[in-house]
């Protein structure tokens, strides 16, 4: 994955480095959000991090093939992924990208597709060093 | 209660799992709209259903179009859970045929309550359809003995002449009447009269094929429509049912008494028109002959040739 050229404001709205104090919020949040249940919120994450490779290969290959149908339904699938973490950032770029994606535009969706592409790294990461701090927090009790 | 949640995306479906158990629900997993819908087209399937709007396969809307038009009964409570948003979308949902509607994230306080309509739903419905079904069975059978009633036999007659005409083949009535039954009441009293029909109408029907038709016609009288059946097969199922009604003496209460009965047969042929009246006049005139030519015998009918076509 490389960086995105900052071509349009919304790519130059994501953040790219995750601090552990976000960690740590992220886990919270997501706790209070899946009813204190640790044990969900582990086994959501594992989950969404083994399919999210699967997911945006998806997108990738009905972008490349130009296929406007295909895309505008992986991207959907993504969004309501990504949707159960409740992260605006990649949600916003994940709209963006479905937007572009219905309304046929293949270049605007290969270009906001980098910026999804990185928005799942950053949310990717955040979401491992949540699950890491939970295995952490549990080993520590 | 079970509950289908139909979701492509396993963490998705991982919560509504984890939520609906912790409810007390049991939830069944679908992961696509196929297996949603295969599920939901079973008798014993889940009633009440979360469905993902964005499926492989069969989207959610069309699961529930196909489900509304194929299984109509039980009813099936469909939640639609998508992130679409837009007016739109919720009005195709619900003209597909869900019931309700929830937007991704799902917030899970509203998705109980929900859920909660839901069950309340189904269950209404559950005892409504269970009503519906008592009345009309007790519209169509005989309270005291359980077999059909009158009307309820002769509409299996009317069917059963339908269908022997465009078949060309023979259907058989037979008229069943129990003997002396006015004494069993008088000298036993009308409890001891009840008995004595349901354990009739069980042995009779005990010696019937499953294919043919018993109902109580009268008050001791009985009407058994046999479909296929030629003179010498009806006869022949006439005797076995004669025999069997007087084959033990029936228990009641203080003593045992033994029971006859006395049968008309009528045959109704291809050719003839295919209407019930005069098969049954004419099963009632060889009862009658079977009755004044002694009882506890069959009698045929001579074939009603004037109602030929």
């Amino acid at each position: 994955m490389l960086l995105p050229h900052a071509q349009s404001p919304a790519l130059r709205a994501w953040r790219f480095s995750v601090p552990n104090s976000e960690t740590e919020l992220l886990r919270v949040e997501l706790l209070r959000r899946y009813g204190g249940d640790e044990q969900l919120l582990s086994d959501i994450i594992q989950l969404f991090l083994e399919d999210l490779p699967g997911m945006v290969d998806s997108i990738r290959n009905t972008l490349d093939a130009g296929e406007q149908e295909p895309l505008a339904r992986s991207v959907h699938s993504l969004k309501g992924a990504v949707s159960n973490f409740d992260r605006a950032a990649a949600r916003e770029a994940i709209v963006s990208m479905e937007q572009a994606a219905k309304a046929g535009d293949f270049d605007t969706s290969r270009q906001l597709f980098v910026a999804v592409e990185l928005a799942m790294h950053v949310l990717a990461d955040a979401l491992r060093a949540a699950l890491a701090a939970e295995v952490h927090a549990n080993t520590d009790r | 209660m079970r509950i289908l949640i139909a979701e492509d995306d396993r963490a998705s479906a991982r919560i509504l799992e984890s939520r609906l158990e912790r409810w007390g629900y049991e939830p069944v997993i679908a992961r696509d709209g196929t297996q949603a819908l295969y599920i939901l087209q079973q008798d014993n399937c889940p009633r009440v259903a979360l469905l993902d709007w964005m499926m492989p396969g069969i989207d959610g809307p069309e699961v529930c179009r196909r489900v509304r038009k194929l299984v109509p009964e039980p009813y099936r409570y469909i939640i639609m859970l998508t992130v679409k948003d837009l007016k739109d979308d919720l009005i195709q949902g619900l003209e597909a045929g869900a019931d309700d509607y929830l937007s991704k994230p799902v917030d899970f306080q509203e998705l109980q309550v929900r859920l909660r309509t839901g069950v309340r739903i189904v269950e209404l419905q559950r005892q409504l359809t269970e009503v519906r079904d008592q009345l009309q069975h007790q519209a169509m059978h005989d309270s005291l003995t359980g077999i059909w009633n009158r009307n309820s036999v002769l509409d299996a007659l009317d069917r059963e002449i339908s269908r022997a005409s465009r078949e060309k083949r023979p259907v058989a009535v037979a008229m069943l009447d129990l003997d002396f039954f006015k004494r069993v009441n008088d000298t036993h009293g009308h409890p001891a009269g009840d008995v004595v029909l349901k354990e009739m109408a069980r042995r009779i029907r005990s010696s019937m094929r499953d294919y043919d038709s018993l109902g109580r016609y009268g008050g001791e009288e009985f009407m058994i429509v046999l479909p296929g059946c030629d003179e010498a097969g009806a006869r022949s199922q006439a005797e076995r049912i004669r025999r069997v009604v007087s084959a033990e003496p029936v228990q009641l209460s203080d003593k045992s008494i033994t029971i006859t009965a006395s049968l008309g047969i009528a045959l109704w042929l291809p050719g003839m028109q295919p209407l019930a009246e005069p098969i049954i006049q004419a099963s009632d005139s060889a009862l009658y002959a079977a009755k004044a030519a002694g009882r506890n015998r069959v009698e045929t009918s001579a074939l009603p040739h004037s109602s030929a076509a």
